[in-house]
């Protein structure tokens, strides 16, 4: 059971624990409380439960935990750097200045990376033995790489074509950023810098579905989201088990969705003093 | 209560001098009765269950669930079974196994159907937390391969077979009981198939001395017995 003042205390690894619920111990209390002769769920296979529980556990991510990871990394020469293993989908990629603050980067909206394909002198595509084009070097490559910013092309026409772009409407604001910019090709998983990013440190934060990154033993969830997963389990297994009444699926259904809202809402974090520190500027005076 | 049972049968038979049963005949009867009573444990288990969530069945006295809950679970049995080149070698008495554990963790039974899509599984596959186990013939394995320790298996064990031992006695008359025989095995339901047990035994005496009426009479107990049951 629970552990003494002593015991919490002089391990490190206690600390702050009892914010979360192991997500074994969630399947093991699936099983206990929701699965039974006498129950609506009389008998599931484990594997099945353990399933949606991850699929839970990966919803819970993407949606309501706000649980975003941030990873440092250096850039080299080749400006491009791998994207972290448990990444899920981008947040923000910004570079550290010198005195530890974050500078946000924008996306590269106008670059692509292209797969080349090898053509003859008659522009026909070449194959190998198996009938696999074969690919050559993008040239949007070789030219990006041709690119130096920081140096003398700062002057060059394209350049300036790209500071002057949107110029007869205004500031087009979507790419304006003294930050640098970034583009990411997902298939490849790697993220890709502008010139002036060379040598930085740049922090990518993103979100990831929580189970990569630990063991099986070690996924864990918030107790504000433990109703949540419970509810959710036993909706996707009452979804997909037949002879279960209409009726009691969307009962379930409801149970889930409300149960979803409930933990939203908790996980929100708002608090009454945020909300009055906030409000403390609102009779200020605007010169 | 193998004692009862055979003097309760050969009462009935004798009664109009209808036929004897040898006692080699009587163990053979009653071994067939106690598998038979066995047997039915199952069906009426998931019969008294359906009637038990239609709220057709009270608590305490009148939960009969529960009672046949009781009469099987003395067939459990919990068995520690080391791993012999890479395989968990079947208890010879098991009749059907109800539980299979690891370190503590429960191991999930894998059917040969869905072996191949959950080892390929890569969010519930069988792993060191959740560990998986296959049926194979006369022997289990697990999944992940990794784990090579003992199981503790939880099985229903197959009844022994009943029998009634005795001596003859010296003047030639019937034999006499003898419990303390090394190979004596008494009839491992509980007493409160006594009644079941002899006309059981008798439906099969019936056919043996070629007198249907006991086989009729039997059937007859055995169904106004069934019958106050669905009531």
């Amino acid at each position: 059971m629970g552990l003494t003042d002593k015991q919490y205390y002089d391990n490190s690894s206690n600390w702050g624990s009892h914010q979360f619920v192991k997500l074994s111990d969630i399947i093991n209390n699936f099983y206990a409380f929701y699965v039974g002769d006498d129950k609506i769920i009389n008998d599931i296979s484990r594997y099945d439960v353990v399933f949606h529980a991850k699929r839970g556990l990966q919803e819970l991510h993407y949606d309501a935990l706000n649980d975003i990871r941030a990873l440092e990394l250096e850039v080299g020469d080749d400006l491009q750097t791998e994207l972290p293993k448990d990444f899920v989908r981008l947040v923000k990629v910004s570079w550290v200045d010198e005195r530890g603050r974050l500078r946000p980067m924008i996306s590269d909206k106008n670059t692509r990376t292209a797969d080349a394909y090898l053509q003859d002198d008659n522009f026909d595509i070449i194959f190998d033995d198996q009938g696999t084009a074969i690919n050559g070097t993008s040239i949007i490559d070789t030219r990006l790489s041709g690119v130096n910013d920081q140096e003398g092309d700062a002057n060059d026409y394209l350049n300036k074509a790209d500071e002057f772009f949107g110029g007869r409407y205004g500031l087009d604001t979507s790419s304006s950023n003294a930050n640098g910019k970034y583009n990411i090709d997902k298939n490849s998983g790697y993220i890709r810098f502008s010139s002036s990013i060379n040598a930085r440190t740049v922090v990518v934060e993103y979100v990831t579905d929580g189970l990569d990154n630990l063991t099986e033993a070690e996924l864990q969830v918030n107790k504000l989201a433990e109703d949540f997963l419970y509810k959710y389990i036993a909706n996707q297994v009452i979804q997909y088990k037949h002879n279960i009444q209409e009726y009691i699926v969307r009962r379930f259904k409801n149970e889930s969705f409300a149960a979803m809202k409930n933990m939203k809402i908790r996980m929100m974090d708002i608090h009454p003093l945020d909300l009055t520190q906030a409000l403390k500027g609102r009779n200020k005076w605007i010169k | 209560m193998i004692n009862h049972v055979r003097k309760t049968v050969l009462t009935v038979l004798n009664k109009e001098n209808r036929g004897f049963l040898t006692p080699d005949q009587f163990n053979s009867y009653a071994k067939h009765a106690q598998l038979i009573l066995f047997e039915q444990y199952f069906s009426e288990y998931a019969r008294l269950n359906t009637l038990k969530n239609a709220k057709r069945l009270t608590k305490d006295h009148g939960d009969k669930l529960s009672v046949v809950r009781a009469a099987m679970n003395r067939f459990n049995k919990v068995s520690t079974i080391s791993q012999v080149g890479g395989y968990y070698i079947k208890p010879s008495d098991m009749y059907h196994h109800l539980n299979v554990s690891y370190s503590g963790k429960e191991v999930e039974y894998i059917s040969p159907s869905r072996q191949t899509y959950l080892t390929l599984s890569n969010m519930s596959g069988p792993s060191e937390l959740y560990p998986g186990y296959c049926d194979e013939n006369d022997y289990f394995y697990l999944k992940p391969s990794t784990l090579t320790g003992d199981i503790k298996l939880i099985y229903l064990k197959t009844p022994k077979d009943p029998k009634w031992t005795y001596n003859m006695s010296l003047s030639g008359e019937d034999p006499l009981f003898n419990p303390s025989a090394s190979d004596y095995q008494d009839f491992e339901l509980g007493p409160e198939e006594q009644t079941s047990l002899v006309i059981e035994i008798l439906k099969l005496a019936g056919v043996t001395i070629r007198e249907p009426q006991i086989t009729q009479i039997a059937a007859q107990a055995d169904a106004v017995e069934t019958q106050k049951e669905n009531v």
